[in-house]
This record gives C-alpha cells, structure tokens and sequence, in this order.
C-alpha cells in the first residue's frame, strides 16, 4: 500500500517536472524573442559598467526607486530632480518616486537632452 | 516583476545594507521573501555602482548563513517539544529524519538552492539533530555562498534586464525542489521495497 503510494508521489512529481520543464523552454523563447538570449547585448552592458545612463534608458525608471538613486545612476547633479519638481519633502533623496514616477521620466530626459 | 520583490528592492535601495541583512535573515529563518529574485535586482544595481559587490556579498551570505542557524539551533532546542505539543505523528518523524541524518550534508547544500525548502531542510535537520558542525555549518556556508555569488554575478551581469530572467530562476528553483522531493521519495521507495524483499 505504501509502496504504491510513493509510486503514485514519484509519478505525480514527474508530470510535474515534464510542466516546469515546458515553462523553462517558454520562459527561454520568449527571452529569445525578445534578444536577450544574445550575450553581444550584454558585452554592451558591461562595457559600461558604472558609466552614467543616457536618455535611450529612461525606461528603467521605476515608481519603487528612489530619487538618490535615479540621481546617481544617471549622474544627475543632486538637487536637479528636487529643483525641477519642487519637491519640498525633508526626505528627498531618500525617497521613492511613487506618483512623481512620470514628472521624473521628463525631468531626466529634459536634463539629459539640454546642452550644457 | 512581483510588487512584494518591489517593495523589497524600495527598501534596498532606502536603507541599504541594513534592508539587505534584514531581509536575507529573514528568508533564511522561515519567511518566504523572494530573496533570490531580489538579489538579482541588487547585481544589476552594483552594475549601475550603486553598492559595492563585496560588502554585499558579505551582507547577504552572513544573513543567510545566521538566519539559518537561528532557525537550526532553534529547532533543536525546542523542535521536539513543540512536536510533541502538536501532536504530530512521530513515525513520519522519524523516517525523515532518519534520511536527513544519512544525507545531511548534500542535502542541505543542494537546498539552499532551492528556495523555500532550504529552511524547511534547517526545521527537519534540527528535529534530526544533525551534528552542528562540521556536518550542518559547512555545507550551509559553502551553499549559500555559491547560491548568492551566481546571483549577485548574474543580476550584475544582465544588469537592467534581471526582470525578464526572474520567471526563468524560479522555474529552476522549482526543479531543483521537485528533484530534491523525489530523491528522497526514491529513497523511501528503495526501503520499502527492501523490507518487502526480506519479508
């Protein structure tokens, strides 16, 4: 009896190894779709390891990061964002862009894009 | 990307290596934060320069490593009481313990690669009472460090496009777990199926 229910475990964990196994090969297509399966892509990336980000990057901006680190990874001057945004919060920059996330994207950009 | 993972990497990038700490601990005691997911994201951060990869490293694999032990040491001292407490059948006990004894060092390596049943394997390795040291503490040590290291490496590696491989990891991760399960199904098979011969 026992026995036959640790047969019926083993063959209940192989149907479920062979569904991850046809999750791991779509998780890959659609990283293949989308060229990230390319380490050409990544050679790029870590050319610049370190360097500032450009406006071609806006994108990775996110609501959950914060201002000191918006700041620092697209070596914007300190207080460029709270000056363009007046924003008056006594936690800037240690503080998430939450609802500024957009008003954020057109300050960068409209940093990035001004000749200095 | 999942909001919790979101929420974990704000309050990365809001307290730094103190959030990294409490949050690796924790996972490494009982509660299921993604942290693998999140330690990808924090490779693609060192790759922007945002932290540094070996106080991180640091950070993480003594969490970790702690966390574990907390739950281990734990378990041992007060395991057996609050089994007894709640009742729970002793027979199961004992045949997976008997197991985790045999096989406790791979098998605490192997789990800290996959994700929620690493803690369950320092709970069971606890009831066990598997010898602290060497037999517990140096393949935790030596798993967690591989574990992170690859992590931090490839999150670093891929930088802004951690995201997309999130759904890949965990789908390794959930291989890795049913591997482990069924090991030790095989295991318990091959008993049964000896005692069965004898009788």
């Amino acid at each position: 009896m026992k026995r036959n229910i640790l047969l019926i475990a083993l063959g209940v964990l192989g149907v479920i190894t062979i569904v991850l196994a046809v999750l791991l090969v779509r998780e890959y297509q659609a990283l293949n779709r989308a060229g990230l399966t390319n380490p050409g892509r990544y050679r790029m990336h870590l050319s610049h390891v370190h360097a500032p980000l450009t406006v071609n990057d806006i994108g990775v901006i996110q609501s959950w990061m914060t201002f000191d680190y918006v700041n620092r990874i697209f070596a914007l001057p300190a207080d460029q964002l709270k000056t363009a945004l007046k924003i008056t919060d006594a936690r800037y920059p240690h503080l998430r862009l939450g609802t500024y996330t957009s008003d954020v994207k057109d300050a960068v950009k409209s940093y990035l894009t001004t000749p200095k | 990307m999942s909001a919790l993972v979101t929420t974990l990497l704000a309050y990365v990038l809001l307290y730094r290596y103190i959030a990294i700490f409490v949050i690796v601990f924790s996972a490494g005691v009982i509660v299921p934060f993604p942290a693998s997911a999140m330690l990808m994201g924090i490779g693609a951060f060192i790759s922007h320069g945002y932290f540094s990869f070996s106080a991180v490293a640091t950070t993480a694999i003594a969490a970790n490593v702690l966390g574990d032990i907390a739950a281990f040491l734990a378990v041992r001292r007060y395991g057996n009481r609050v089994v007894r407490l709640l009742h729970v059948q002793t027979g199961m006990f004992a045949t997976l313990e008997k197991y985790i004894r045999s096989d406790a060092g791979p098998t605490v390596f192997i789990t800290r690669f996959a994700g929620s049943l690493g803690p369950v394997t320092n709970i069971m390795a606890g009831l066990a009472d598997v010898r602290f040291v060497p037999t517990f503490l140096i393949p935790d040590i030596a798993g967690n460090a591989a574990e992170i290291l690859i992590l931090l490496v490839f999150g670093y590696f891929v930088g802004d496009y951690w995201e997309n491989f999130s759904g890949i990891q965990s789908t390794i991760v959930g291989i890795i777990i049913i591997g482990v399960i069924a090991f030790f199904l095989y295991k318990l098979y091959g008993s049964l199926r000896r005692r069965y011969t004898n009788h």
